[in-house]
């Protein structure tokens, strides 16, 4: 979910009519021309909400926050819809949520909790195989003992004190798992893409990034100093092009003698979180070898998600592992913990543990999530001697494939590909975000919305992420209710423009 | 009615003045009020024939520029003939992934360090028998060895199971992470704090929230790694000044003052960017003064805590109270988790806006997982055991603790080992004698002189585990000279020099302290025998630089 704008729609998302389209941008210019007018009234007469921002406070010094940019985003855009978001809960993030309720504090600006609570199904959190649900009798005992034995967390950087036993076995099984010599683990997935690429890209090499990338690996891409260039989301044409001009053009200017990139990187996800597609894993490895350039694939969502048993996109697209030269993915979704890892040659690996700033200078991973990881991993592999991992397996792609073709029925616009968890269905509309959040809330649905700056400001979605531990009937239920809230909103965008 | 017939009066008027061709005035005649339009031209012209010109020429060049497709360099790949394209294609051949293994890699791979059991104040190495004095870990209070918080961390995952499964703002947000905030801000008596899930990407994210392209940047030069991704992808201008070197600071504020009045910019963001116990050297940043600064040339300020927490200050909150620092003077506070509070993560207290602006900007809040519930009410539960125990217990006790290991360095390794950090800091690192250092100034260092010397300190930690005390050097990404690494436009500053770094805690006592001090200069007089005397001689290469591109 790239921030900001200059990002392409997927395909599906190119479907919006002309009438869509122009409401959409009313919508927009509304609400800024309302904003700015709001603003105007505040900072001559002094009453509104917000005086203390709109007043200047140092004459000679430059505002903390852009006037015009992030403060008025978040005082005229996002105080509108900010119940939508960060909305907190109580307890697991398992089938069923309890959302907390919240109501405008006195201050007339921030949310405040009332001390409610409202358990909604939880069609929003990455609980992808429900550990989430049955942690006590899956997960729990393994990861008790981790903690009596390690402590809760190491306080120190890998290469110092912070590998132990636990993470060690963890990385040997990770390698295992996804079918690479080696993996190293760190303590946060964002900060592998974040502190990985630096580490092996540098400002002689060229990546080549999926133009719709997560924000981590944007940001990776830009501290390395390497240049960049983004591509048509999952348009291996348009990859093939931009590959072979990057290979003949070098990388100086027209009027330099012709120096070839140091390596290319082609950076691509597994699933797309905004779009819930799967990548065309098989065409992109085919362009790398084809022109020698290196792979690097994003395994967030898909990683013991995808495939048959769960070993991600290489799995599902039939690419062996071998083919892809950096594997990287989280723990946070299927596996019910938190971190990353990254998998590949022994070389790389060695070169990342003493190289890498996640390695030398990050705190390791806690060694109770690391067991955590562990466990799930063994589940899902089967190593538990239980059928578990194998049944949630086939359970999250039967959910996901059953409510996306509901959404469809409905008459939604929907995006991404069949098998993937991740369920997106078009909005448009920035006022529909918070209309549809609200609606599902009061229907007892917890439902992720995303406006800007996640996606284009025209690109306004709800996204559902379905979950093994997800029955038929919960899905049936919300199926129904969504119906429903499809027709009151106008969201049935395949069946007519108006929606 | 006929064409002609209309054009008749109007023809004959026209052809007094100038020439209109009958074609012309037929075809005009057809379209409505063409005729009129035309007349009115024709006067234009006969009031004043300049002025149409000028005017004409003016529309027809703005319709130029307007319709003037953007002109397109021709790019290479379209000049050069196909064949020789395909031979560029052909022969391209890429450089391995990763290079081969440096020297300094290598050293920093053989030199893991693998714990069996928990990092308490003895633990469990890897390939020695018996148990070993923990100093590396940074659990400078020693809360991650506490009956309350692992009972904290039990309940939490029996309430919460592990994961939290998502970001903040997509249900993620627990209330044990609310909790932890308001607990945060509340001990440092701010409005609002917001927690991250990693320490190194709180001020990663931080920076470049509040600083952009426009914005201008001063920063310490030792400043952690964390701090300098920051610096680098907010894009912002950069000017470093001399580590702890005050008048430098004043004379790069005096500088850009100068500049101003000179270039007459308008008003841009700029921050004093420091650490308040430098992470590198152990020392303590004279924030009295860089406030004094500060507020002389009406900067902003950020402060990283995260290595003085729970150490410096009367109650523990680092060296800004230890210099009876106001909160309020400090615009961004960040500070670490996994020290002392012997968690996970990262936070920054301060303002309401400072704090609800990166919920939506700070990169590593908004589209990272949330931590674990069970991290953060680990957290919580160390803030509580530091309220009430700091001042009169553990406070004094890990700056005894620092003060009775810098003295006994002194006392018994003259001559052999310096210390580089303040003698209250429990963070301690330490270096050879100048005598045997292969490099005066951290800047003078190049591969071959820096893997020198961590080679003999390598092997003094290495002989230091077998005898019992678990210590590490302090490790850096050293790449090879011929990298050259910039910071916006600057060079990167150097690599702190190469020191042994010992986490000095509130668990020790002044035996064990001194005992490894002890073994430390036994050890160290054994690996200076293989020590070279002078700087080994390096082969020069001829530097490449590489230019940064965003």
């Amino acid at each position: 979910m790239g921030k900001g704008g200059g990002r392409e729609l997927p395909h599906d998302a190119e479907d919006q009519s002309i009438f869509t389209a122009i409401t959409t941008y009313l919508g927009i210019a509304v609400i800024f021309f309302f904003g700015r007018l709001r603003d105007k009234f505040g900072t001559i007469t002094g009453r509104s909400r917000f005086r203390d921002e709109l007043l200047p406070k140092h004459a000679n010094e430059a505002p903390l926050l852009d006037p015009y940019g992030a403060a008025f985003y978040a005082r005229r855009i996002k105080f509108r819809v900010q119940d939508c978001f960060f909305r907190p809960v109580r307890g697991r993030p398992g089938t069923y949520i309890d959302v907390m309720k919240q109501t405008i504090d006195e201050d007339g600006i921030r949310l405040k909790t009332t001390g409610e609570v409202q358990a909604c199904l939880n069609l929003g959190s990455y609980n992808y195989l429900g550990f989430a649900d049955d942690w006590d009798a899956t997960c729990g005992e393994c990861v008790h003992g981790a903690l009596r034995k390690y402590g809760p967390a190491s306080c120190s950087a890998q290469s110092d004190a912070g590998t132990m036993n636990v993470h060690r076995k963890l990385e040997q099984v990770v390698a295992d798992f996804v079918g690479k010599p080696a993996a190293v683990i760190f303590s946060m997935g964002y900060n592998t893409n974040q502190l990985v690429l630096p580490a092996i890209a540098n400002a002689g090499s060229l990546i080549i990034s999926d133009k719709l990338n997560h924000v981590s690996i944007v940001n990776g891409c830009r501290a390395s100093g390497a240049k960049v260039i983004a591509f048509k989301h999952n348009n291996v044409d348009d990859l093939e092009r931009t590959v072979r001009k990057a290979i003949i053009e070098g990388r100086g200017e027209a009027d330099e003698p012709y120096q070839p990139w140091n390596k290319i990187i082609i950076a691509v996800e597994g699933i797309y979180s905004m779009e819930g597609e799967i990548c065309d894993l098989r065409a992109i490895v085919d362009v790398a070898k084809k022109y020698k350039c290196y792979t690097y694939v994003d395994e967030a969502h898909s990683i013991g998600a995808l495939g048959k048993t769960g070993r991600g996109v290489c799995e599902h697209t039939g690419v062996s592992p071998d083919e892809v030269d950096i594997l990287m993915g989280t723990f946070s979704k299927s596996f019910n913990g938190m971190g990353g890892y990254i998998a590949g040659s022994r070389e790389l690996i060695d070169h990342l543990r003493s190289r890498c700033a996640g390695m030398l200078y990050s705190s390791s991973l806690s060694p109770v999530v690391a067991e955590q990881v562990l466990t799930a991993f063994r589940i899902i592999s089967g190593e538990d001697g239980t059928d578990i991992g194998r049944e949630r397996l086939q359970a999250i792609k039967d959910n996901a494939n059953y409510f996306r073709a509901g959404l469809k029925e409905i008459g939604c616009s929907v995006l991404g590909d069949d098998d993937s968890p991740v369920v997106p269905v078009m909005l448009f509309h920035y006022a529909k975000i918070s209309a549809f959040s609200r609606e599902a809330l009061a229907r007892r649905l917890a439902v992720v919305v995303v406006g800007a700056p996640a996606v284009p400001l025209y690109g306004s979605r709800v996204r559902f992420c379905l979950s093994a531990a997800h029955t038929r009937e919960d899905l049936s239920i919300a199926l129904a209710e969504i119906a429903e809230i499809a027709r009151d909103l106008g969201i049935r965008y395949t069946r007519s423009a108006f929606g | 009615m006929s064409a002609a017939s209309a054009a008749e009066p109007g023809a004959e008027d026209l052809t007094l003045s100038i020439h209109v061709p009958h074609f012309v005035t037929s075809m005009l005649a057809q379209i409505p009020g063409a005729n009129e339009y035309l007349k009115w031209w024709i006067n234009l012209w006969r009031e004043n024939p300049v002025h149409l010109l000028v005017e004409t020429t003016l529309i027809l060049l703005i319709l130029y520029i307007l319709l003037q497709r953007p002109s397109k360099k021709r790019s290479k790949m379209e000049t050069l003939p196909a064949a020789v394209a395909q031979e560029l294609l052909n022969e391209y051949e890429p450089e391995p992934l990763c290079p081969p293994l440096t020297e300094g890699a290598r050293m920093v791979l053989e030199d893991s360090v693998l714990l069996e059991t928990k990092p308490s104040k003895y633990t469990k190495v890897s390939g020695v028998d018996k148990e070993v004095l923990n100093l590396t870990t940074m659990d400078f209070l020693g809360f991650g060895q506490r009956k309350e918080i692992h009972k904290a961390a039990e309940d939490a995952l029996n309430k919460y199971g592990c994961g939290s499964c998502g970001p903040r703002g997509f249900y993620g947000s627990i209330d044990v992470h609310v909790f932890l905030e308001k607990d945060l801000a509340n001990f440092f008596g701010t409005d609002d704090c917001i927690v991250y899930s990693d320490a190194d990407s709180t001020a990663t994210s931080a920076i470049p929230a509040f600083s952009n392209r426009s914005d201008l940047l001063v920063v310490d030069e030792a400043v952690n790694d964390a701090i300098i991704t920051g610096v680098n992808l907010s894009r912002s201008r950069v000017l470093f000044f001399k580590h702890n070197d005050m008048e430098d600071l004043a004379r790069v504020l005096q500088k850009v003052e100068e500049e101003d009045r000179r270039l007459k910019r308008k008003p841009q963001r700029r921050f004093i960017v420091v650490e308040g116990l430098y992470r590198n050297y152990g020392d303590v940043c004279p924030l009295d003064e860089v406030v004094g600064l500060k507020n002389k040339y009406r900067w902003r300020l950020f402060l990283d805590e995260s290595h003085s927490i729970g150490v410096f200050g009367a109650s523990g909150k680092g060296v800004a109270e230890h210099f009876g620092i106001e909160m309020s003077e400090i615009d961004l506070f960040v500070s670490s988790l996994s020290t002392t509070f012997a968690s996970v993560g990262g936070f920054c207290v301060g303002s309401r806006e400072v704090v609800e602006h990166q919920r939506l900007s700070g990169a590593g809040y908004c589209f990272s997982a949330s931590s674990p519930p069970f991290v953060s009410t680990v957290a919580s539960q160390a803030i509580k055991l530091l309220t009430s125990e700091a001042r009169s217990k553990l406070a004094p006790a890990v700056k005894k603790n620092a003060q009775t290991f810098h003295a006994a360095v002194r006392k018994l390794a003259d001559g052999d080992l310096v210390t580089v950090s303040n003698p209250s800091s429990a963070l301690a690192h330490v270096r050879l004698a100048p005598k045997y250092q292969l490099a005066e100034d951290p800047a003078d260092y190049d591969e071959a002189t820096r893997c020198a010397e961590e080679k003999t300190l390598r092997a003094i930690t290495k002989k230091m585990r077998e005898e019992g005390v678990l210590a590490t050097v302090a490790n850096y990404i050293i790449l090879p000279d011929t990298v050259k690494q910039v910071v916006g436009s600057n060079k990167r500053p150097p690599l702190p020099p190469p020191s042994i770094r010992f986490a000095i805690t509130a668990l020790h006592d002044e035996d064990e302290l001194t005992r490894a001090v002890q073994t430390l200069v036994k050890c160290t007089r054994e690996a200076l025998k293989d020590h070279p005397s002078e700087a080994p001689v390096t082969v020069s290469t001829p530097s490449i630089t590489l230019r940064k591109r965003h």
